[in-house]
């Protein structure tokens, strides 16, 4: 039997044609299919001796290998081709917005909040909120702030009825906490206090903290230390710090606390009014008749407090120049930060 | 305090040092100065004389005048109503510099002017506006009207601080300054003289501890006339306007020591003079011209018919110097800080004399204040002091002694100071100190009224030491790292993911007006402010969100679209019979607007409701707390159909819902409005801490099965879901993904499709488990709610 090989060598050209993967398996059937050609030689083989059926079969095989690795080359061809009219297809305005889960914010005046209770916490600080609305006895006389003292006229009280305010400061945490415990206590005193003042510098409520150390040997130099690690972390550590003699009923010495100015960095400059200082904090040694009232004895123990605004933190840090932005609400506002 | 330093020189000398030595001297020393003034001296400035008054031709309201120095006469346009002939006044020549003006040849309204007639105002002296200064008929003319006006000044102005009322005096800051700079203090100094006296007055206490000391004298043939140019000088220096001689100098002693005085004139003095408290219901017109209501709490000064004077406070009209008062009983006296308080808080009514009364002034120094005012009154007036001291000390007053150990100072305040230094600075203070037993004994001068304790000296010691100059330690302190408390930290992490998932944090008051919140809950569980700043201030808010529905208001009118705002805070309730009111931490969510903003991505389609309740769900899922939410059609403020109260197991934790239509269109909003609000105490109080914890979890295959009921309209998701779990236990999941309601299903039906996942721990379930589980969750729906397969 002779068997005609000529037409077996043609699915070069005609794989080479196929544009489809379709096409291309076409092919595949017309030679290797059950009623291909190549099949259809198999079949005679049989009839062959079993030289001659080596041959053909050896023959067969080759031109199979030749036939895979050409179906392949087209066949990946073929898919190139496809992905890539796909992707032409498929071509997006990457410009357009991504899906708005726009970020919100957190309150300038809380983002400061949680700094500086970061700030004392990392130096051992216990953190404590207490309440905010207070009795007379914890916001003024336990604080050597009997009725009749001038000193209350410093700040300008909400009251609830004769014995309950809201609270002026948040001294009576401190006043709380001692009262409840033995020193050594290191804490600060976050939270909202109210005062009746309301004008272009003043908020009938703001934020304070408070820090209160009470141990026995606690001095003035150490209150001085503890300030000036708060002022360099929050305000970096060029800033110059110094201390002025004051008064506060709590504290005895007492002082008020200036840094350089955050602006001008102590050259003088608008901000603090051409002196490079500003006010940040008040503080003191616990006064005597504060640890009497809460039953710590001032001839073992001694400690400082100091107290200050959370707001004017912000306005300085943030460069805010109207305190009354703060509490407006805007979006306008709030989406800055 | 406003200090001329040209005035405290006149007791220490400080005319060789820079006024920003001063000012820092005393301002590191706690004497802040919060303000300079400079009051320049101004060439061409001359004393004139008005000789000729006459109106301006083309302007009603000036006047043409014709002044003279003495060598030359000017013509001088003058704008002011109170200008006359025969007046002295200041005339600034041509050149003349003012502080707002520069004076030159000129023709006003086609009239020459040659100068102008100044007021205090354009001398920069005070911002008086009652036209031009006219000056004392005495003072010569041509004379360089800086030395009349006492200009050259600069004047300082002292923050003094409640425990230093000893600083609210010239003498009190020079004492200061002559400590700080260690120069000599001069005191001014009246030899008193007397003549017989003529009139007997007694003097009555009726209550001693609230006047310890009263004592006065008679000064006779006085003539009330305007005061001389220092006397004047001297008080506009201090922001204080002149009235009449003896008046101004009471307030200059008042100014120079401290101590409030009041002169009276005797003539209307009838019997002699009690100190008591008044009788309820007792009036008197002050001399502010007021008719006042006293009570048992006001101290007063009294003749036997009638109340001369509210003690400490204010004098009575009835009893005050006039034009043509010939003779004076001068008050000087030292009562009760605490009373005079009262008083002046009663009576709301707060003078250069009850400010300096309630803080303390020296109780020692009256009987001799006395005669040195006795004597300048004498000096300035014409008058005659009678010999006779009326009245005295009821009661004993007794000094002070501190003892202190130096080893405490120098504990307390972190230093080394040596005794020997403790007892040059206190001594430095006239705080007179010596070393006793190895303690320092001192006894403080009587204007020290601050000083007590050891600590009081400690204070001045550190003060004087200068507090820049003590070491700076570090606190070392043996306490335990405590992380924060639950509230706050929750909050915190409140904050974080309402950030991330777009929502702005609003603060606001905390107190709200009493109209405003009675539109959302009206009872008397409110926390009322009895001196609230204004009526929309009043009451403590019990809820976060009504706040929060303003600023949904104050945005939308801003012309946000996407409002999505939250606040966290404590809200107060009054209880019953709590002294205080409850405070609990609120987390409160408003939203008005589209949720995701106007975007091609369609998010104008998302349900409100749905979006907030999933962030919720989503914020509080950290903390593994079986949230449930069920339907809450009864709350006032709320949609009858859209809000939920959330529970925590049985626990009420707040609620989520839209705002009633009906309240909406109350407050003018113009969409809807979304809130929830809840208790993050309840949070703080059921968690134990985030918690994270692995468990095993099946290797097998889940199996997903569809669903399609028919059900009554009625029942809930939660309770299609609930039911369809409870049928069988290798259920997941139950996720609903349609829900449809047509006419064609009746007006009782909805159809609803939902998704169950089924899974084993110990194999993959065949298709044949799974049809037997399916089955059951079939037969329980039909059971529950007879749902019909579709």
């Amino acid at each position: 039997m002779d068997i005609n090989f000529d037409n077996l060598e043609e699915f070069k050209s005609e794989i080479d044609g196929a544009s489809s993967i379709i096409e291309l398996n076409d092919i595949k059937v017309k030679y290797f299919g059950k009623k291909g050609i190549v099949s259809s030689i198999n079949k005679e083989l049989g009839k062959l001796d079993v030289e001659k059926r080596k041959e053909i079969g050896e023959r067969i095989s080759k031109i199979r290998d030749k036939f895979d690795g050409q179906f392949d080359s087209r066949l990946s061809f073929i898919k190139k081709e496809e992905i890539n009219a796909t992707l032409k297809d498929e071509v997006i305005d990457v410009t357009l917005d991504g899906y708005p889960y726009k970020r919100g914010s957190i309150h300038p005046v809380n983002l400061i909040y949680q700094e500086v209770i970061d700030i004392f916490m990392s130096s051992g600080y216990e953190v404590v909120e207490g309440r905010e609305i207070e009795d007379d006895y914890h916001n003024f006389e336990a604080l050597n702030m009997p009725k009749s003292h001038p000193a209350r006229d410093m700040q300008d009280t909400f009251y609830v009825d004769e014995d309950v305010v809201l609270r002026t400061h948040t001294s009576p945490v401190q006043i709380r906490i001692m009262e409840d415990r033995k020193p050594p206590i290191k804490m600060i005193a976050p939270g909202k206090v109210y005062r009746s003042d309301y004008d272009m510098t003043h908020l009938p409520m703001f934020h304070q903290i408070e820090g209160l150390v009470v141990d026995k040997g606690i001095s003035f130099g150490d209150l001085k230390g503890a300030l000036r690690l708060f002022i360099s972390k929050m305000f970096g550590d060029d800033l110059d710090v110094r201390l002025r003699p004051s008064f506060f009923p709590f504290t005895e010495p007492s002082a008020e606390v200036d840094m350089g100015c955050v602006q001008c960095r102590g050259k003088g400059c608008r901000m603090c009014k051409g002196t490079g200082w500003l006010e940040i904090a008040g503080c003191g040694m616990v006064d005597p008749e504060v640890f009497k009232s809460v039953g710590i004895d001032p001839n073992i123990y001694s400690g400082f407090a100091f107290g200050m605004g959370i707001e004017r933190i912000a306005l300085l840090k943030y460069g805010i120049d109207d305190i009354r932005l703060l509490y407006g609400n805007s979006l306008k506002f709030l989406r800055q930060f | 305090m406003k200090v001329s330093l040209n005035w405290l020189n006149e007791y220490v000398k400080i005319d060789d040092l820079k006024v920003s030595e001063i000012a820092d001297k005393l301002t590191l020393s706690g004497l802040e100065v919060e303000g300079i003034t400079e009051f320049k001296c101004i060439d061409n400035l001359v004393t004139a004389k008005v000789l000729s008054k006459d109106k301006h031709q083309n302007a009603d309201k000036l006047s043409v005048c014709k002044v003279t120095d003495g060598s030359t006469e000017y013509q001088i346009v003058c704008g002011a109503s109170n200008v006359d002939v025969n007046q002295i006044v200041v005339l600034a020549k041509i050149g003349a510099v003012l502080p707002d003006i520069t004076i030159k040849e000129s023709k006003i309204r086609d009239v020459l002017s040659q100068g102008m007639l100044c007021s205090f105002k354009e001398l920069g002296i005070d911002d008086s506006t009652d036209g031009i200064a006219v000056l004392n008929n005495d003072i010569e003319i041509g004379v360089d009207a800086n030395d009349i006006l006492y200009l050259g000044d600069t004047v300082l102005e002292l923050n003094v601080t409640p425990n230093r009322p000893d600083c609210l005096s010239m003498i009190g800051v020079a004492r200061e300054v002559s400590a700080l700079f260690k120069r000599e203090l001069k005191l001014p100094i009246r030899e008193l003289t007397t003549v017989p006296s003529k009139l007997d007055l007694s003097i009555n206490f009726s209550d001693p501890d609230a006047s310890p000391v009263y004592v006065g004298r008679v000064i006779s043939g006085i003539k009330i006339t305007s005061s001389p140019s220092w006397l004047v000088a001297r008080l506009r220096s201090a922001g204080l306007k002149p009235i009449d001689n003896v008046v101004d100098i009471t307030n200059y002693i008042l100014l120079e020591y401290n101590q409030p005085l009041h002169a009276f004139d005797s003539s209307h003095i009838n019997g002699g003079i009690v100190i008591r408290k008044a009788v309820d219901k007792e009036k008197c017109i002050t001399l502010d011209k007021v008719e006042r209501e006293l009570s048992v709490d006001n101290l007063v000064i009294a003749d036997s018919e009638k109340v001369l004077a509210v003690a400490g406070v204010m004098g009575c009209d009835t009893s005050s110097v006039t034009d043509i008062t010939t003779e004076i009983f001068l008050e000087c006296a030292y009562f009760s800080p605490t009373v005079i308080r009262k008083s002046s808080k009663l009576l709301q009514l707060s003078t250069d004399a009850s400010y300096r009364y309630e803080r303390g002034i020296d109780a020692f120094a009256t009987e001799s204040i006395l005669d040195y005012a006795s004597m300048l009154i004498a000096e300035i007036t014409g008058g005659l002091v009678s010999d006779k001291k009326f009245g005295g000390q009821p009661k004993k007053l007794s000094k002070i002694e501190v003892i202190t150990d130096p080893n405490y100072v120098n504990r307390l305040l972190g230093t080394d100071i040596s005794v020997d230094t403790m007892l040059e600075f206190l001594n430095l203070l006239e705080i007179k100190s010596e070393l006793v037993d190895n303690r320092i004994k001192s006894t403080s001068p009587t204007y020290r009224i601050d000083i007590n304790r050891e600590a009081d000296i400690a204070e001045e010691i550190g003060r004087l030491y200068g507090y820049n100059n003590i070491e700076t330690t570090i606190p070392t302190v043996a306490v335990d790292n405590k992380p924060l408390d639950g509230v706050t930290l929750i909050s915190r992490d409140m904050r974080i993911k309402l950030e991330a998932l777009g929502f702005n944090e609003a603060i606001n008051f905390s107190f709200l007006g009493e109209d405003y919140l009675n539109l959302f809950v009206k009872d008397n569980k409110y926390v009322r402010l009895l001196n609230p700043i204004s009526q929309d201030m009043v009451l403590m808010r019990r809820s976060i969100f009504p706040s929060l529905i303003k600023n949904l208001e104050s945005n939308w009118n801003q012309f946000e679209r996407s409002i999505k705002l939250f606040e966290i805070s404590s809200v107060f309730e009054d209880i019953k019979d709590s002294k205080l009111p409850l405070e609990s931490r609120h987390l409160s969510i408003a939203m008005m607007g589209m949720p995701l903003g106007v975007s091609w991505i369609k998010g104008d389609k998302i349900e409100s409701f749905y979006y907030l309740k999933g962030v919720i769900e989503n914020i509080l899922s950290t903390y593994n707390l079986e949230l449930t939410f069920k339907r809450l059609d009864d709350v006032e403020y709320l949609h009858s159909g859209r809000a939920a109260a959330i529970y925590i197991g049985d626990r009420y934790l707040g609620f989520i819902g839209e705002v009633h239509p009906m309240l909406i269109d109350t407050i003018g909003l113009k969409d809807r409005v979304i809130i929830t609000e809840f208790d993050l105490d309840i949070i703080s109080d059921i968690h134990s801490g985030i918690k994270r914890s692995y468990s095993k979890f099946s290797k097998y295959q889940i199996s997903e099965r569809d669903l399609s009921i028919l059900i009554d309209k009625e029942v809930t998701a939660d309770e299609i879901s609930r039911s369809a779990k409870s049928a069988s236990s290798l259920i997941i999941d139950v996720n609903i993904f349609d829900i449809y309601l047509g006419k064609e299903l009746g007006d009782n039906l909805k159809s609803v499709a939902f998704r169950i996942k089924f899974l084993d721990d110990t194999k993959t379930l065949s298709d044949e488990e799974i049809a037997t589980e399916l089955k059951k969750v079939v037969d329980r729906l039909v059971l529950d709610y007879s749902a019909k397969l579709r």
